[in-house]
């Protein structure tokens, strides 16, 4: 006859009698090795590859956001500004004929004035016909505005600004041999080019130039 | 800066998956069923660990739970789980002292250990094996204390009886 023990002993003692075949037990440690050497988790590769598409994404938009500003063509609403400034005509802050003396009063310029060259061939932008100059701003930018007078006592303003593809778009530019571009607002006509790395406008009278 | 394994401090012994695998084996009592049981368990401790270590403060109360509630998931499916009645109202003998104090031999533990129910099982491996109180064992087994209690009633009839 078997020797009676308690209950929680017997107990104890049949679990304890079940053990794990040893095939199976170096199965489940080896499932925790493997475990234990994949050092990234899944989620967290999940997690990086978000992040990766993520950055790749933002770049891509900001690249082609830059770009699309870049090619964006602003002429118009720069031919607005500056045909609206030329009709108000405003008084002018230095009343000279002299182009030295408009660079030696521009000095609140981030750059100097210049006698543009598709200009210089012409006698009624020739330093015998300004007037004078003012302060204006394009887009934000200040700028120049040069006031001329012409034969028929009709003024011209010739706008100039430092030129940043960001902020004007694309205009064609003289020093690659590029032609202004021509535009008509309001019933006057606009010239808009680069030249030396200033933005040109020219506002004249439609049936001239 | 080298990235910080998220299975550190998870890893269990063979000696603790021996521990589970009894576990298992009172739950399931088919050596095959205990293994699967233990395996699928182990998986998806691991799987907890990797997405959140912190999350497991007592990897192996919580690897004890995860066997319960997927064999009880199982079971359920394939309604073999016993569903009793909830006795809270009722009045039991609740001393664990008259369960202490029985006396028995192996061979009737086996005989009579065949006849017990899954949970019956369980209640007595968190009792003998675990050392559970009567609090801890509810709240491992996922019982309201009527239930249990009532359970231990039970089980002590069929104990003396046999």
């Amino acid at each position: 006859m078997q020797e009676k023990i308690t209950l929680k002993e017997a107990i104890q003692k049949h679990v304890a009698s079940i053990t794990l075949e040893n095939s199976r037990l170096q199965q489940l440690l080896a499932m925790q090795q493997t475990a234990l050497k994949s050092k990234t988790p899944h989620y967290k590769k999940t997690l990086w590859l978000a992040a990766a598409t993520l950055v790749i994404a933002i770049s891509v938009l900001f690249l082609w956001q830059k770009q699309a500003v870049m090619n964006r063509d602003y002429s118009y609403d720069i031919a607005l500004e500056v045909v609206n400034n030329h009709i108000k005509l405003k008084h002018l802050d230095i009343e000279t004929n002299s182009i030295n003396e408009i660079r030696r009063f521009f000095s609140q310029l981030d750059f100097s004035p210049i006698d543009s060259n598709l200009l210089k061939t012409r006698a009624d932008f020739s330093e015998q016909t300004m007037l004078g100059g003012r302060y204006c701003s394009i887009k934000g930018m200040t700028a120049a505005q040069l006031r001329y007078r012409q034969a028929d006592d009709r003024p011209t303003t010739l706008y100039e600004v430092s030129y940043n593809p960001k902020i004007f778009g694309k205009i064609p530019e003289l020093d690659k041999g590029e032609k202004p571009k021509e535009l008509v607002v309001k019933g006057l006509r606009v010239s808009l080019w680069v030249e030396k790395g200033l933005l040109l406008a020219l506002v004249h009278t439609a049936n001239e130039y | 800066m080298k990235a910080k394994n998220p299975y550190h401090g998870c890893i269990f012994s063979a000696e603790q998956l021996n521990r589970f695998y009894q576990y298992a084996m009172m739950l399931c009592q088919q050596r095959d069923d205990a293994y699967d049981l233990l395996q699928a368990s182990l998986e998806k401790y691991l799987s907890v660990a990797a997405k959140k270590q912190s999350a497991i403060k007592k990897p192996e109360a919580f690897m004890h739970t995860l066997i319960h509630n997927r064999y009880i998931d199982y079971y359920r499916y394939q309604q073999r789980w016993a569903s009793e009645s909830f006795e809270e109202e009722a009045s039991y003998d609740i001393s664990p002292l008259d369960l202490e104090q029985l006396t028995i031999d192996s061979q009737m533990l086996q005989d009579i250990w065949k006849n017990l129910s899954a949970s019956e099982r369980n209640i007595l491996y968190s009792w003998a094996v675990l050392g559970d109180s009567t609090d801890e064992a509810c709240r491992r087994l996922g019982m309201a204390r009527g239930t249990f209690l009532s359970r231990i009633h039970r089980l002590r009839k069929k104990l003396k009886a046999s």
